[in-house]
């Protein structure tokens, strides 16, 4: 559970580069700039069509601006700028767009282009920026956080970089502008995706936003503001209605998280069976290391009082095992425990593989003694053969118990160890 | 695990916010204390809080007007085995515009990450003054009463305070990880401090405020002014210093108000806890320290014109149940003289001092067999009688005479 809240610091909005912020003014200007003129000659009845639908809406504009103005709207829409704009709406953000940064009574045509590019940039800006946003809010609703949590993230971690970036979008085009009318732009996009969703009507304009935001919001700018115009006019009106929109993808991203928790429960079982086994082998190793130690490598004798001594320590050991995990002495699961042997043996050979020798052909050894790691790695499964046969060669009566099973095991080791061919061999670096 | 949680839950988190309101003389003070992580409630705890106002005052009366007080970190010492102990205390100071932010933290967790603590706190600085300055603009217009007005900054302080003690106790996000390094700052002088340890002492947390050692104390637990009686962590009561310092330390500050005796002394001597300050602490806390000495072990200070860093890094000597020697090394990344040395061999002399020193003694060897080592180290003097060297030579110079006289 815990860790699953520490998962939170992933999820944050980290906002576009000021370069690319620059660069995407200056292309979208100049692709403004180069087509008014070439719209407005070539597309004359598409003007007088769009003119007709908002001459009230764009009335407070100059002539010339109006023109500019339809013709940038035919730009977005023949280029597909932005997806779905309501010539409506054109109308009532260009007016709010003006209110918000003072440029309703003075604007030169340069400047005109300007703040729609800026707009427009801020527009896509903030579009994106709100998918994320809403991914990593799904993404932090299926941590099972807290509400008054959560909306703190995403005012501190998602909306406040947001914010800022959109406002760049603006400042890159030397324009100074009212905050509410960029938190307007959030807004008017959360309440489209509303309106796909179906928890509201009919999405509002950004232009329109403003006009209510205004009357209510008393400032308009200033670093300190951010947290507080986010908190009341995003969050305290739309966390509710986002939640509620996207309640049936939380429910999905739980379910799936709760699969992919009890997936991991389950991995976690196997391998933690997995290492229990490990376990086992290095146990069974432990009892006889110091008897491998002194032959292999400081070249004592092996006796068979040695033999009888590592016979005892592995039978003790396999028995233990045994009661540690069926709770009785006598082996259930054989071809488990053959495995817990033949893997013992392969670690033996990792630290001596000299002792691998006596198992193989003779006519391998050439091959053997030149990379004994890859040898081994490539005839595993002869090797393990002639170990079973071995072992079963030393084991007496049907069944494998620990008594047989160390009778055998040491004996076989006996038998390796006293190879004169084995001991003459040395793979030490 | 569950012993783990529940420790956490013992961290209290204190914010005290000091906002310039016309109508107060002092302007509004809003505390919000949380313990693991509920909101205190209680008024009488929040009253005796907001006295800790005084310590805002307090950190930022520097002569160098430039440097502000940012942070500092805490380590609790039990006498009687020479032990770091929890919880561990951290002050960070935090100003934006008019507003004022103190924040304490009291926790057993002893690695708080004092950068991104304090960008969070920052922000919180920030946001506040946001919500100050709407609400006070629209109680301007009359659109808001001012009780209206307070509620909205209560409510927002507690919802910023909430998240920041979340970030710390359940997402762990501002613990561990290596601190920000702006750029390697150059060491500038050291000091050797000698403190009495006064323990024993019991305070009236009523009107009066009056201490009492033990003895003296009125009989019961109530003053005779009515407030309750409660016992005072063990303070510092700092008594003499030593100053090292390179050659020439005159030409690379080139600003001799902020090199005399004093203002060196003033970085160290401004972070040691007011008693009142912790036995405040002591009563809120759920983790009590009335047994240990506080000691920094951190403080850091900011340039306002710069954001250049002046921090003391300081270690302890116990030399005795009641005698305490503090040892500092100041970094600046204002200067980067020849003269100076590195902040990269801060480690090493810290070691140094920790495996080396015994006491008065050997003070003078310790120091030459360090890499601060070409350095000057002036005698001990009393800090009392401070206010009579108006120089780190006139410290000098007393040796040089009484080394004469013998």
């Amino acid at each position: 559970m815990s860790d699953e809240i520490k998962e939170s610091q992933s999820f944050f909005y980290s906002p576009k580069d000021v370069v690319d912020v620059v660069s995407e003014f200056q292309k979208l200007f100049s692709k403004l700039e180069s087509n008014i003129k070439h719209f407005i000659v070539s597309q004359p009845t598409f003007l007088i069509e769009l003119r007709r639908k908002i001459k009230t809406e764009i009335g407070f504009l100059s002539p010339q601006k109006k023109d500019m103005a339809l013709a940038i709207f035919g730009i977005i829409v023949t280029e597909d700028i932005i997806k779905k704009y309501d010539p409506i709406f054109f109308a009532e953000d260009i007016s709010a767009l003006m209110d918000a940064t003072d440029k309703k009574t003075s604007c030169t045509d340069d400047e005109f282009i300007g703040l729609l590019t800026s707009f427009l940039n801020t527009l896509k800006t903030v579009t994106h920026s709100i998918t994320i946003i809403i991914n990593n809010f799904i993404s932090l609703k299926s941590l099972n956080l807290e509400d008054r949590i959560t909306r703190q993230i995403l005012i501190q971690r998602h909306f406040s970089t947001a914010l800022t970036e959109a406002n760049l979008c603006f400042e890159v085009g030397e324009f100074k502008i009212d905050l509410r009318f960029i938190i307007s732009i959030f807004a008017h996009i959360i309440e489209k995706l509303l309106e796909e969703n179906e928890v509201i009507e009919k999405a509002k304009s950004a232009g329109m936003i403003y006009e209510g935001i205004i009357k209510t919001y008393p400032l308009k700018e200033g670093e300190d503001i951010l947290y507080d115009i986010i908190n009341i006019n995003i969050i305290e009106s739309y966390y509710d209605l986002i939640s509620q929109a996207f309640e049936s993808k939380i429910q999905k991203r739980l379910e799936v998280a709760h699969e992919q928790q009890v997936e991991i429960q389950r991995e976690f079982q196997r391998s933690s069976e997995q290492q229990t086994d490990q376990g086992r082998i290095e146990q069974i190793l432990a009892s006889i290391e110091q008897a491998l130690y002194e032959v292999m490598k400081i070249q004592r004798e092996m006796t068979e009082a040695k033999r009888q001594n590592l016979e005892k320590n592995i039978e003790k050991v396999m028995r233990r095992l045994a009661i540690e995990e069926f709770g009785v002495q006598d082996i259930a699961d054989q071809q488990k425990y053959m495995q817990y042997v033949l893997d013992t043996w392969f670690s033996i050979f990792e630290e001596y593989p000299q002792m691998c020798l006596p198992l193989i052909d003779v006519k391998q050894y050439t091959k053997f003694v030149s990379d004994p790691v890859e040898y081994i790695e490539e005839n595993k499964q002869t090797i393990i053969q002639q170990l079973q046969f071995k072992i079963r060669r030393h084991t007496t009566g049907e069944r494998f118990t620990p008594g047989n099973l160390a009778n055998a095991f040491s004996h076989i080791i006996y038998e390796i160890t006293t190879n004169s061919s084995v001991l003459t061999l040395t793979f030490d670096k | 695990m569950e012993e783990l949680e529940k420790m956490e839950n013992l961290s209290t988190n204190l914010l005290i916010t000091s906002i310039p309101f016309v109508e107060a003389d002092l302007g509004l003070f809003t505390t919000v204390i949380m313990t693991g992580d509920e909101v205190t409630q209680d008024v009488s705890t929040i009253m005796q809080l907001e006295e800790a106002k005084e310590s805002i005052n307090i950190l930022d009366e520097f002569p160098d007007k430039e440097i502000i007080f940012k942070s500092s970190k805490y380590e609790f010492i039990d006498t009687s085995e020479d032990k770091r102990k929890t919880p561990s205390l951290y002050i960070i100071k935090q100003d934006y515009n008019e507003i004022s932010l103190l924040n304490i933290i009291v926790s057993p967790i002893s690695e708080l990450n004092i950068t991104k603590t304090s960008e969070v706190i920052d922000y919180i600085a920030q946001s506040t003054a946001g919500v100050f300055r709407r609400t006070d603009t629209l109680r301007n217009n009359d659109s808001l009463s001012e009780e209206e007005q307070q509620d909205e900054l209560r409510k927002n302080l507690r919802d910023l305070v909430e998240f920041y003690q979340w970030q710390i106790l359940s997402e762990e996000s501002l613990q561990k990880s290596t601190e920000q390094g702006v750029q390697a700052p150059m060491i500038t002088n050291s000091l050797l401090l000698k403190a009495e340890i006064i323990r024993d002492q019991v305070q009236c947390m009523g009107g009066c405020g009056k201490t009492f050692s033990k003895e003296t104390a009125p009989a019961g637990v109530q003053c005779e002014c009515g407030g309750e009686i409660v016992i005072t962590p063990p303070s510092l009561n700092l008594a003499k210093v030593s100053y090292v310092y390179p050659e020439g330390l005159k030409e690379i500050i080139n600003n001799e108000n902020a090199i005399t005796p004093e203002s060196l002394l003033m970085y160290t001597k401004e972070s040691i806890m007011s008693p009142k300050l912790l036995t405040s602490l002591n009563q809120l806390s759920s983790l009590k320290f009335h047994d240990f000495i506080s000691i920094p072990s951190m403080i850091g200070y900011k340039s306002k014109l710069t954001n250049d860093l002046i921090n003391v890094h300081l270690n302890y000597f116990l030399s005795s149940e009641d005698e305490i020697y503090i040892f500092t090394c100041t970094t600046d990344t204002r200067y980067s003289d020849q003269r100076l040395v590195s902040a990269v061999s801060l480690p090493v002399i810290m070691r140094a001092f920790q495996s080396n020193f015994q006491g008065e003694n050997n003070w003078k060897e310790v120091i030459q067999r360090s890499e601060l080592k070409d350095w000057i180290t002036t005698p001990f003097v009393k800090i009392k009688t401070l206010n009579q060297f108006s120089s780190l030579s006139d410290i000098l110079a007393l040796e040089i005479r009484s080394d004469s006289n013998e």
